[in-house]
């Protein structure tokens, strides 16, 4: 979809002839062009539609008597403005004396002091005086408006921002202005906590202290702190935020808007795992086994201990990384195993390894859409993911696009994704059927009757459902985003993906391309850096390619590997397959594992530990899907070890890797500073070369729009029908997994989210609950031999025969059970103890069947003193 | 032309150097000296014998700090706003607000002040805080006298500035 | 054999006697060091207002005692570069001249102790003050090696500052007494003193010799206004910047000893010395009346310091040599006339 073409117009503004584009809002035009500041409360172009609710841009508009709102009027053609009237002058004074009327003005307790538009433009504004002497409104103050939001609502100047972000960007519909008159207020529409993925936006929003921070409430007053600004690493979205730093503590996390990664959302996982980062429970120094338990170790005993584990390994040790890896650590852990070592034993991805003209092919820069893609393309296609769960600011980006642009967007996916309602068309396959879908949508694509059966089976579903699909593809306009999950790369998955591409011409139409989501949040770097089996940095080709995830786990299971270093990795919570990976670790010799909290890998397995950073306390690069690399920049020290003796902390990743390489005798892999490692990272990936830190910057850069990366142009690949999904029995289902949004390690360390902490639920549709007699909320267990408890959740929108359990959670993680095959039974009533009752992340209708899911927390409001 | 000072400038005429007249002015003038710091010596002295003597200071004298509670129900005046450590330019204010609970009221407000540190070896008395505190919470006092043997013993806490200080300066009288 | 030596002081002391002598008057004489430290203090303090020293002992008197004590605690420290032996040897060079010059202070006339006929001085050589001039000449040396041997510039400016100033103001001060020895005949300072007890204290006399004297004596003991050889406001400390600990204090109270001996000098050529007018005093007062003009030279000395800022260095050198050397040589000459003429 073309962007909005751009016409440049002459209008006059306090005499001066300023040029902007056409139809910008006035408020907008005189701050950027005319230098010229508008107080706005109510206005946020970022909202959608102005409201001009607050009354507080009033303008003179010459030949418009009265005075009109700046923030709804665009500009013209000639057309004469004055903002410094005295007419204006007198609104302006006006409308702040009203606003102030019934504000409690009690801004010395009010977390928004000192940084509260209210507060400025008041002083810039206002009138200095007010003649009201009359009591003002009262209301209950504070109440939690969610467990992660205090509501103030004599505070409130009903400007209804928050509103609006939830009806029209989050799409909640939870939020809505009760009541009329002076006695209006802000709050969901039956009272219950308004939780939601992207509810912690509304405080930022706020432009008084109605809506603040719980987690934040009192913590610090803007003089006393210092922003930080960096790339949140907590998934593969790498939104940019700010970081409210005092005292070395991470206090608060704010977006710091870029229009190109997130536009200035975040999601409530990135805001306010922040805690984690000051977690009692972080390691904060080496562990080292001796006989049976873990004991803290100088580093030096550490590093020699990983070092000679890795030594005597030599060619049989194997690294996985994952998580918050920068390049720079993923580069020199893979040089020192392929260097040294003579090890090409790394994987980084949960799924299997594609073969390298794939991955070649896949990062072809003319393939590569980008995240303004996702709201300006014809068409938006879904495979098998959903990014709320995984890289949630892409929801609201397509949600967006879906609402202004009239994007249209195709989902195809096992299970349902949050953006169905908005979905012009959905596809259901079976769980595991994403090679079949795939292959099945490039034979209705090209017209290959013959495979589109096979596979459209094969994928449990049917030809017709798929040539459908494949039409409502097609119709949109020759602007398509693929976003599709690398864990869908199964098989012949990337040729299928490959040849869609071709078939839809995407490499040669500008903004259209494929979107990977990556499993972990710096995939895309760590493959660019060589930290893969198949290929050295800049998917260069190397001689002895090695193991994948699932074969290194065999791999040390048999004893054909030795040593493993888990670097950022969690194989037991995120790896599936957990059965086969406890087998690994316990026969692996030596398990050296980079963690910040004692998980059963480290607790169980792990021989020697490193303390991991925390991104706050990163220094170094990562790449952002689209090929934007991004500079993580540290914000705070990094933490000390209980003795408290300098340098028996936490030390920077980069420097652990580089130590034990000298131990290791590795000369070539020691750095003496980050940035030499950044360095070295530019030098030796190619389409890198030329970047610097500096360069890079606070915005990042994508390479595709410097580099270039030639990859062999090949004819569409001739494909096989995958092999047909396993069969089941009448009362078995299939088993697919998800991985919700609060699925991470820092959510469960953070007080602020515990209630939101993800719990195991088994969803499965209406059909199959009624069969056995499940309702909603019911205790249930699944599994095949292995069965694990859940609470059950129906949800209509899944296709009979499938059911769905969270994996990557703490307890009762779905990566236990190994057959794709389960039965589910019915246990026991639902508790009545609201806290053992999972929240969805679910944010919006689903169908018209299912109400709107603001009830997960039955607790009512309460006053929060 | 020269420039001519007028009878604004007083010209003051050194002794010439070796004539008589200017040798006996010189001479004259040592005298003239000697007597003048004789009378001095006569005059006694004018030194206030410090830890024995004190100087009163003015009531607007501005000495250590001190926090202040309502005299009716206890409760600390401050309220944990941190206005004086935005307001103090010698930035040797350190508050960190904490939430009043039913079970924990310490002030009056919402929040109060989980930690009030003032360093004392930082501070330059200039009594901002106190025009910066919107509750009158916290008030410069009359005591000076704050010398400590480690830096660390001058930052004081708010137990410290909570508590009754030592009146161990006198008073202007209004007459004085 | 012996007797020739004592010929010419016409009688004979034992040598216990002349030992004991020797002790007193030391002990005596070296202990106005201290005394005249603390009154140093004390009234420049008065002379500005303040108290001077009040914390050690009952009015601040034991603060020199103190300063002392503390002195002499302190480390010595010896510059690395130095030359080590002078450097150590300086201050006590200081120390033992200054010293030396006690020995021809006459505090009485001969008196009867333990049926000893015994002069209360030291010794009365014929040579008298040309005996106090030579100690003053070796002085000299004590503040020349001590800046020289630091190997410190700021000390070897100021011990250069010292060498030229001793040497222009001690030309001053030879011819100042000239008129002195005329008029009485004699280089013996007791012949001096019973000079002036028969006719009169010869400051009335040589008015011009006696301001001559005082000035250079002044600048001869480094005091203020001439105490350029210090300097502290240009050369840190002057010739011993770089001492401390006992080998400063050891300067610091040659110094204070040189004032000491300086107004003792005073006080015998000019102002009598033990001689109290119209009155026929007891032989036993004699040092007392000695002391107490000494002390009142030494009142003089810290006055004077209170009141006259420090000169100029060129200053310092056109006043000694073109005017004290003119004026002490047209005393000398106006003197040697009338003796003459009245003759």
């Amino acid at each position: 979809m073309p962007r909005p073409v751009v016409k440049e117009i002459t209008f006059t503004l306090d005499g001066r002839e300023i040029t902007a584009p056409e139809g910008m809002i006035l408020v907008d035009a005189a701050g950027k062009y005319g230098d010229t500041e508008i107080p706005v409360f109510c206005y946020e172009p970022k909202l959608g539609q102005p409201v001009g609710a607050c009354r507080m841009c009033l303008v003179e508009i010459e030949g418009i008597p009265k005075l009109q709102t700046g923030c709804s009027t665009p500009i013209r053609d000639g057309m004469v403005v004055h903002t410094q009237t005295q007419r204006v002058h007198d609104a302006q004074r006006a409308v702040v004396e009203f606003l102030l009327i019934n504000h409690p003005l009690d801004c010395p307790v009010c977390d928004k002091g000192g940084e509260c538009p209210l507060q400025d433009i008041t002083y810039g504004w206002g009138p200095g005086t007010s003649r009201f002497i009359e009591p003002k409104r009262h209301f209950k103050k504070p109440l939690e408006l969610s467990p992660l939001i205090a509501i103030d609502r004599e505070r409130c100047i009903l400007c209804y921002r928050c509103v609006r972000y939830s009806q029209e960007v989050a799409e909640d519909y939870q939020l809505v202005l009760q009541q009329r008159g002076a006695a209006s207020y802000v709050s969901t529409f039956d009272g219950h906590p308004y939780v939601a993925p992207f509810s912690g936006n509304i405080i930022e929003l706020c432009p008084v202290g109605a809506l603040t921070s719980r987690a934040y409430r009192f913590r610090a007053r803007p003089w006393d702190i210092e922003g930080a600004g960096t790339v949140c690493a907590g998934c593969t979205a790498q939104c940019n935020v700010e970081l409210t730093v005092r005292d070395e503590r991470v206090l608060r996390v704010l977006s710091r808007d870029h229009s190109e990664v997130d536009d200035g959302w975040l999601c409530d996982k990135g805001r306010f795992s922040y805690q984690a980062v000051h977690a009692e429970e972080r390691i904060t120094q080496p562990l080292v086994r001796e006989g049976a338990e873990l004991h803290p170790a100088s580093w030096e005993k550490a590093i020699e201990a990983a070092a000679a584990a890795l030594k005597k390994a030599g060619d049989r040790a194997a690294a996985l990384a994952g998580g918050t890896t920068t390049n720079e650590e993923a580069f020199l852990l893979s040089g020192l195993l392929r260097d040294k070592l003579g090890s090409s034993h790394l994987a980084t991805g949960v799924g299997g390894e594609q073969p390298l003209d794939v991955v070649r092919a896949l990062a072809d820069p003319k393939l590569q859409a980008t995240v303004p893609d996702l709201e300006f393309a014809h068409t938006v296609l879904l495979v098998d993911c959903d990014p709320i769960d995984e890289a949630p600011v892409w929801d609201l980006r397509i949600r967006k696009g879906v609402r202004r642009h009239g994007t249209k967007l195709v989902v195809a996916s096992a299970r349902p994704t949050a953006l169905d309602q908005n979905a012009a068309a959905t596809l259901r396959f079976a769980p595991g059927g994403a090679e079949g879908f795939l292959v099945a949508l490039d034979a209705a694509l090209s017209g290959d009757a013959g495979n589109l059966g096979g596979a459209a089976s094969a994928a449990g579903t049917n030809a017709t459902a798929i040539q459908e699909f494949a039409d409502a593809l097609r119709a949109g306009g020759e602007e398509v985003v693929i976003v599709y999950g690398d864990r869908a790369l199964r098989g012949s998955a990337g040729r299928a993906l490959l040849n869609i591409a071709s078939r839809l011409n995407l490499a040669n139409v500008a903004n259209a391309g494929l979107l990977e989501l990556p499993s972990t949040p710096n995939g895309r770097g760590l493959r660019e850096v060589g930290f893969a089996a198949g290929h050295g940095p800049g998917f260069s080709t190397i001689s002895a390619p090695g193991h994948g995830a699932e074969a290194i786990a065999s791999g040390l299971a048999s004893g054909d590997l030795h040593t493993v270093w888990l670097h950022h990795v969690d194989p037991l919570r995120n790896y599936p397959n957990r059965p086969a990976w406890e087998k690994a670790l316990g026969t692996a010799q030596t398990v050296i594992a980079v963690e910040s909290q004692l998980t059963d890998t480290v607790r169980e397995y792990a021989d020697v530990v490193f303390p991991a950073e925390a991104y706050p306390e990163k220094e170094g690069t990562i790449t952002h899907p689209d090929g934007r690399v991004q500079r993580l920049r540290q914000a705070i020290g990094h933490p000390r070890a209980a003795s408290d003796v300098p340098g028996s902390g936490v030390r920077a990743l980069w420097q652990v890797i580089s130590d034990v390489a000298r131990e290791l005798g590795h000369s070539a892999g020691t750095a003496i500073a980050g940035a030499v490692v950044s360095k070295r990272v530019f030098e030796a990936v190619p389409f890198y070369n030329g970047m610097t830190l500096d360069g890079i910057g606070g915005r990042g850069l994508r390479w595709q729009e410097h580099a270039t990366f030639e990859v062999e142009q090949s004819d569409p690949f001739v494909l096989a029908v995958p092999a047909s999904l396993p069969a089941k029995g009448e009362s078995e289902l299939r088993l697919g997994t998800f991985r919700p949004l609060w699925a991470h390690k820092d959510v469960d360390l953070s007080p602020a989210l515990q209630f939101i902490r993800a719990k195991q639920v088994v969803e499965l549709s209406k059909a199959d609950a009624d069969a056995r007699g499940i309702g909603e909320g019911d205790r249930v267990e699944i599994g095949n031999g292995t069965r694990i408890p859940g609470t059950a959740r129906i949800r209509a929108a899944i296709p009979a025969g499938s059911v769905f359990v969270a994996e990557g959670i703490a307890e009762h993680n779905a990566n236990v059970l190994t057959h794709g095959i389960v039965e589910v039974h019915r246990v026991g009533p639902g508790s009545t103890d609201a806290t053992s009752i999972p929240i969805q992340s679910t944010p919006a209708v689903e169908g018209r069947a299912e109400m709107p899911p603001s009830a997960g927390l039955p607790i009512p409001p309460r006053e929060v003193t | 032309m020269p420039y001519d000072p007028g009878d604004d400038v007083v010209v003051i005429h050194q002794p010439r150097e070796g004539a008589a007249s200017g040798t006996f002015r010189a001479f004259a003038a040592t005298l003239k000296g000697l007597k003048m710091t004789f009378s001095r010596a006569v005059e006694g002295t004018t030194t206030i014998g410090y830890p024995e003597e004190k100087t009163p200071v003015y009531p607007r004298f501005r000495g250590r700090h001190k926090l202040h509670r309502f005299e009716d129900t206890g409760l600390e005046k401050c309220v944990g706003c941190s206005l004086c450590a935005a307001a103090c330019p010698a930035d040797c204010i350190r508050v960190v607000a904490a939430e009043n609970t039913p079970e924990n009221r310490v002030s009056a407000g919402e929040r109060y002040a989980a930690v009030y540190e003032i360093n004392l070896s930082r501070c330059i008395f200039c009594g901002y805080c106190e025009i910066a505190c919107p509750f009158d919470a916290i008030t410069l006092g009359h005591d000076y006298e704050m010398a400590d043997y480690n830096r660390s013993d001058l930052i004081f806490t708010k137990e410290m500035l909570l508590a009754e200080p030592l009146e161990r300066t006198p008073l202007r009288t209004p007459d004085e | 054999m012996s007797a020739p030596l004592y010929a010419e002081i016409g009688y004979f002391e034992p040598w216990w006697m002349q030992i004991a002598k020797a002790l007193a008057i030391f002990l005596v004489v070296f202990n106005m060091v201290p005394m005249a430290l603390l009154a140093d203090r004390k009234l420049l303090g008065r002379f500005q207002h303040r108290y001077g020293p009040t914390r050690v002992g009952p009015f601040g008197l034991l603060q020199a005692v103190a300063d002392i004590g503390k002195l002499l605690f302190k480390q010595q420290f010896v510059p690395r570069d130095s030359r080590k032996w002078l450097f150590i040897a300086a201050p006590i060079i200081s120390m033992v001249t200054a010293a030396a010059t006690l020995a021809i202070i006459p505090f009485s006339d001969t008196v009867d102790i333990f049926g000893v006929k015994t002069g209360l001085y030291g010794v009365d050589p014929s040579i008298g003050i040309l005996f106090a001039f030579a100690f003053g000449g070796i002085a000299f040396y004590g503040l020349m090696l001590g800046g020289w041997s630091s190997n410190s510039k700021y000390s070897f400016l100021g011990s250069m500052r010292a060498a030229a100033q001793l040497i222009s103001y001690e030309i001053a001060q030879g011819l100042s007494i000239i008129g002195v020895i005329m008029m009485v005949g004699s280089l013996s300072l007791v012949d001096i003193v019973t000079w002036q007890e028969q006719n009169v204290w010869l400051f009335i006399p040589q008015f011009v010799g006696w301001l001559v004297f005082l000035v250079a004596g002044f600048a001869e003991t480094n005091r203020p206004p001439f105490d350029l050889a210090e300097g502290e406001a240009e050369l840190v400390g002057g010739y011993f910047t770089e001492y401390s600990g006992g080998r400063f204090a050891a300067f610091f109270a040659a110094e204070y000893l040189n004032m000491v001996v300086v107004s003792l000098l005073f006080t015998t050529i000019f102002f009598g010395g033990w001689d109290v007018p119209f009155w026929d005093q007891p032989n036993w007062i004699e040092p007392i009346v000695v002391l107490a003009k000494m002390w009142v030279f030494i009142f003089f000395f810290i006055w004077v310091r209170a009141t006259l800022p420090r000169l100029r260095y060129d200053q310092l050198m056109s006043f000694g040599w073109k005017i004290l050397l003119p004026l002490a040589t047209l005393n000398a000459l106006v003197t040697a006339v009338l003796v003459v003429v009245l003759d």
